[in-house]
């Protein structure tokens, strides 16, 4: 292996001495709405040599002067070649056509398996998610990644990614280029990705290139669509949950601005009366999408988008009586908890030269989390109208403000230079508390506590890239970042080596490795099982160091059958500066209360994987099975003794499938066998140096619950279009059953205290949700 | 109509959410039972081991004295052993005390167990030398004038201390010492002290590590003519010690779905319980 780099490098290197290098260059798109075409594969199939569409669908290779046959593949795209004749730099756009509903592309899998120097990774588009029908007939990104080995969904139901060994905050979710953070509408019932709005994705279990950061866990880029220059579109759904419309088009004549839009919101709360003042329930969500691009010309995009996003829940009762003395009193309660998101953000990217391409975002990304209770009361007798008020509130916040650059050069043949920079301001609110109360004089008296505990911290981040190909099939994507991050009282400054390698074997396999780290200066405060809407953040400090985390993975890709790709690999995780909850209770007002909440420690994962995928055709899904061994070790926590991770689920079989029957009719299953995650139950019980009965916690996770198996069926059914003018609204209506086997799959388990005075423990119950859960759907296509 | 609405909702909204439970069977855990043993011994009580054992999680509670266990205390090469007391159930030697400054090893051997051991180092003994009582340090937030005792505590350095504060008052018609409460003047010291359920003040020497540090406390005011008395204990607890009560004070038996239980602490090998000590230092203004 290491030979065949060298010798491949050095290849490079002759190659570039001898001949005329020029550079082919620009941009990829659909040809049916002309969007960007993100991960698109161009490759000139004389020399091997290949380079990939970045999230401006903009593209350069490097080709020696003469005739070329380039081949351009892409997810859910018709592969096309072309033979081009190539003596001087060459700006050339290419539009793919989509793949039709029933077939598959064998180059695509084929060139991927060879020539994709990341492992561990799964990319995919709008239409891979469509077609997955999970929980409550929603169609959920999380969901469907929940199925790669090395991914465990925690809580049943909930969009949580627990990817090799790590919590669900240690993972990079973006949203056009933005971080975006919590589980999402409806306690993670639907994440924050609207799946209509969806454009591509791309998912790493493993190592990252230096591009990413920030994180150390996986990494979930998620890119909105722009809006098709062709046509204004939409789609509309409603199922149990929410209704979800959206919409993209151009805006002007000259087809040069372009939007998507998407909105949904919760309509169950919509069936009770609003009419009735006296008792009111208050469970609502909604999220709104705008994303606006304009391009003045065929080298510039210029993007900016909105998203916010937001939970309400509580209830509101009103009481009025009369008293014998003739006293009338109103009394109001109001008790209730809301948290949002909003991300805005703006992007401009340029191609400065057939070689050369520049974009720089800025944005910010807030999450605030809020609980309120108030009692109001007015009272009217002889002494005339008397009010009082009291109020508190508990909020916590993250913010971020940021600033990146991404630079792209091609050099020489065989090397692509990328480079950039990432500025972020983050500005936390681990939690306040804040009292309010006034009386009928008027007086008003405020208090707050907690804001001590708030903190900014700054990170800056310098990364870059070299990727060299090779005529021998070896891609080497060699990179770094330098990583500072200015916390409370202590700024750590951290180096990321990453080094992503594949080698072509054959015709059409593909060895793969990689190495790398990744730091986290941010922690969740998240509790054991779950991240909850209420978890806040803070910052690493004098007190709290950042996570860290290095990965190494072995992989072997091969095609095994037209458009079926197997993906095996073996991986090696070490954590450090992992926080973990230990138990003690304190109000999170009291300064540097995370410091008495959280133990910091070291944690390893390392498993096998193998996975076989299918994304397009008549049959289609991906099949796969998982080991993996993820433990950790803190000094204050199981007495310093190793234990299994909360997630450790030791073995994992997922199967998903989607059948189109035909046109009008497709089936979808999904299967998922999973060992039982450890919880911690006591083993016997003692007296303590006071008398008192305790529990003796012998060791933590120390017992696993049963086995986790789901079968959910669904279809979806065409019907007839409803015409309109010339067009048609095409119409869908689905039925899916979550968990038709009906077992109880349990997530957590604890102990029930007797009553009876000889025995402390009555029992063990575990927790379990969505046993047989049935659900439908409709959906307008316009 | 619209009670039935909200209730429709609200069963469907909770439905959806709330989790449902299934009991699991006791028998597939490992259930165990273990050698237990306690002592929280101080400079001025000869220790006393309580060696019991543990009930198993799946059986009924019954934790019976273990007497035949041949239970040492041993500081360097001097070794103590102690006997069973069938009166209170414990071990302990009348002639033994433990001494400051120095380490301990526990070992308890009981048939049928793997032999339990642990190991303490008792805290040195505090000089409170300086210690005052003052008749009028201020008035309070109600304008009325307030004494105070200033405490005067000499924190060794080097060292991470542990302290217990515990603030008595004479009273001269029952004729014995009373508990009074420990109000601190300092806003820092305040905030930094951690009141137990039980009572205890327990304190840390992060804001005053190897120098004497004055803590002022309020005291009762207006003594003119009188002699008051007061009494100041400051226990100088073993870093177990404090984070056993801390422990004890922050149990929780079950975590509930989403949080960890917080345990117990033990630094026993071989079995649960603790094994800790402390330094008292008495100081009497009068």
């Amino acid at each position: 292996m290491l030979n065949k780099i060298v010798y491949a490098m050095l290849c490079g290197f002759a190659l570039e001495a001898n001949a005329q290098v020029v550079a082919l260059s620009g941009h990829v798109w659909d040809a049916a709405s002309g969007e960007v075409v993100k991960g698109a594969l161009v490759t000139d199939s004389m020399s091997a040599l290949s380079t990939f569409t970045n999230s401006s669908a903009y593209y350069s290779l490097a080709v020696g002067s003469g005739k070329h046959e380039i081949t351009l593949t892409a997810d859910g795209y018709k592969t096309q070649k072309m033979l081009l004749k190539v003596y001087r730099a060459v700006e050339k756009d290419f539009y793919m056509e989509p793949l039709d509903w029933d077939s598959t592309d064998t180059l695509d899998v084929l060139y991927h398996a060879r020539f994709d120097y990341r492992s561990s990774h799964t990319s995919g588009r709008q239409s891979l998610i469509k077609e997955y029908q999970s929980i409550a007939s929603n169609q959920d990104l999380p969901k469907y990644l929940q199925n790669l080995p090395g991914v465990q969904m925690g809580v049943d139901g909930m969009a949580g990614l627990y990817v090799r060994g790590g919590n669900a905050d240690q993972n990079l979710q973006m949203m056009d280029g933005l971080p975006v953070y919590g589980l999402g509408r409806a306690f993670g019932f639907l994440s924050n990705y609207n799946h209509g709005l969806i454009r591509d994705f791309e998912f790493y279990r493993g190592v990252a290139p230096a591009r990413f950061g920030g994180r150390s866990g996986g990494v979930l880029d998620v890119s909105y669509m722009e809006g098709s220059t062709k046509t204004l579109k939409g789609n509309f759904e409603f199922n149990p949950l929410c209704f979800n419309l959206t919409l993209d088009g151009y805006l002007d004549p000259s087809r040069k601005t372009v939007m998507s839009m998407g909105v949904r919101r919760s309509w169950l709360d919509l069936l009770v009366s609003s009419s009735n003042q006296d008792q009111e329930l208050i469970a609502n969500f909604h999220d709104l999408n705008l994303k606006v691009t304009h391009r003045p010309d065929a080298k510039t995009s210029i993007s900016a988008w909105i998203y916010n996003g937001r939970d309400k829940y509580g209830v509101n009762l009103t009481e009025q009586y009369r008293d014998s003395f003739g006293s009338a009193t109103i009394d109001e309660f109001k008790l209730g908890y809301q948290y949002q998101n909003t991300l805005a953000g703006i992007s401009w990217a340029k191609m400065l030269n057939s070689s050369t391409q520049a974009k720089v975002t800025a944005g910010l990304s807030r999450y605030k989390f809020s609980n309120s209770l108030s009692l109001e009361r007015e009272v009217n007798d002889t002494n005339g109208l008397q009010k009082a008020r009291f109020e508190i509130d508990l909020f916590n916040s993250i913010t971020d403000y940021i600033v990146k650059s991404d630079f792209q050069k091609t050099i020489g043949t065989l090397s692509l230079f990328r480079f950039g920079s990432e500025h972020v301001i983050h500005q936390f609110v681990p939690g306040v508390e804040r009292l309010l109360s006034s009386n009928n004089s008027g007086q008003t008296r405020e208090e707050e506590a907690g804001k001590i505990n708030n903190q900014n911290a700054i990170e800056n981040t310098l990364y870059t890239e070299l990727e060299f190909h090779s005529s021998t099939g070896a891609t080497i994507n060699l990179g770094g970042r330098l990583w500072t991050f200015m916390g409370k009282n202590k700024t750590f400054v951290r180096v990321e080596p990453r080094l992503l390698i594949s080698q072509a074997v054959g015709k059409t396999d593909g060895l793969k490795f990689s190495l790398g780290s990744s730091n986290q200066g941010m922690h969740q405060i998240s509790s054991v099982t779950g991240t909850l809407p209420q978890n806040g953040w803070i910052g690493s400090s004098d007190q709290f160091k950042p996570m860290r985390n290095w990965q190494t993975t072995l992989g072997y890709y091969f095609p095994v059958a037209p458009g079926v790709e197997v993906n095996t690999d073996l991986y090696y995780k070490w954590f450090d500066g992992l926080s973990e909850q230990n138990g003690v209770q304190v109000e999170n007002t009291r300064k540097d209360f995370w410091t008495l909440v959280l133990e910091q420690g070291k944690g390893t994962s390392y498993g096998a994987e193998i996975m076989l995928v299918k994304k397009y055709g008549r049959v289609s899904g991906l099949a796969s099975y998982g080991y993996s061994n993820s433990s950790r070790v803190f000094e204050n926590i199981n007495f310093g003794k190793r234990f299994p991770f909360r997630w450790d689920r030791r073995h994992k079989l997922s199967a998903q499938m989607i059948y189109k029957h035909s046109k009008k009719m497709t089936y979808n299953f999904s299967f998922v066998f999973m060992s039982g995650n450890p919880v911690s139950l006591p083993s016997s019980v003692y007296l303590d140096a006071f008398g008192n009965k305790v529990f003796d916690y012998a060791e933590r996770n120390n017992y696993r619950l049963p086995n986790y198996v789901r079968f959910d069926v669904g279809f979806e059914r065409a019907v007839n279009p409803i015409q309109y003018s010339m067009d048609a609204v095409q119409q869908f209506w689905g039925v899916h059953i979550y968990n038709i086997n009906a077992r109880a799959n349990m997530y957590a388990g604890e102990v029930i205290s007797s009553a009876s005075p000889g025995q402390t423990v009555r029992a063990f119950d575990g927790r379990y949700s969505f046993v047989f859960l049935p659900s439908a759907y409709y959906k307008l296509k316009f | 109509m619209r009670k039935r609405k909200l209730f429709f909702a609200t069963v469907i909204f909770l439905g959806l959410i709330t989790s449902c439970t299934k009991e699991l069977p006791l028998g597939d855990v490992n259930s165990q039972i273990r050698l237990t043993v306690n002592m929280l011994g101080d400079n001025l009580q000869s220790p006393s081991v309580r060696v019991t054992l543990s009930s198993p999680i799946n059986g009924t509670d019954s934790f019976p004295p273990v007497p035949n266990a041949k239970t040492y205390i041993i500081a360097g090469t001097d070794t103590a052993k102690l006997e069973y007391d069938i009166f209170f159930k414990t071990y302990s030697l009348g002639t033994f005390m433990l001494q400051p400054s120095i380490d301990y090893d526990l070992v308890v051997d009981a048939p049928g167990y793997p032999t339990a051991t642990s190991k303490l180092s008792m805290p040195q003994i505090i000089d409170l030398n300086g210690t005052v009582f003052k008749d009028s340090i201020g008035i309070d937030n109600q304008g009325f004038p307030v004494g105070g005792v200033d405490i005067v505590l000499k924190d060794p350095g080097a060292v991470r201390n542990f302290y217990r504060l515990t603030f008595f008052t004479w009273s001269t018609s029952l004729s014995e010492w009373e508990e009074a409460s420990l109000d601190f003047v300092d806003t820092d010291i305040a905030n930094a002290a951690q009141r137990n359920q039980n009572g205890n003040v327990l304190l840390k020497d992060d804001l005053f590590n190897g120098s004497t540090q004055m803590i002022r406390l309020y005291a009762p005011f207006g003594f003119a003519g009188q002699n008051p008395k007061f009494k100041i204990i400051v226990d100088n607890l073993e870093s177990n010690y404090y984070y056993y009560l801390q422990s004890i004070e922050n149990y929780q038996p079950s975590g509930g779905i989403f949080q960890e239980p917080a345990q117990v602490l033990t630094n026993i090998n071989n079995g649960v319980g603790i094994f800790a000590g402390s330094t008292q230092t008495e100081f009497i203004i009068n």
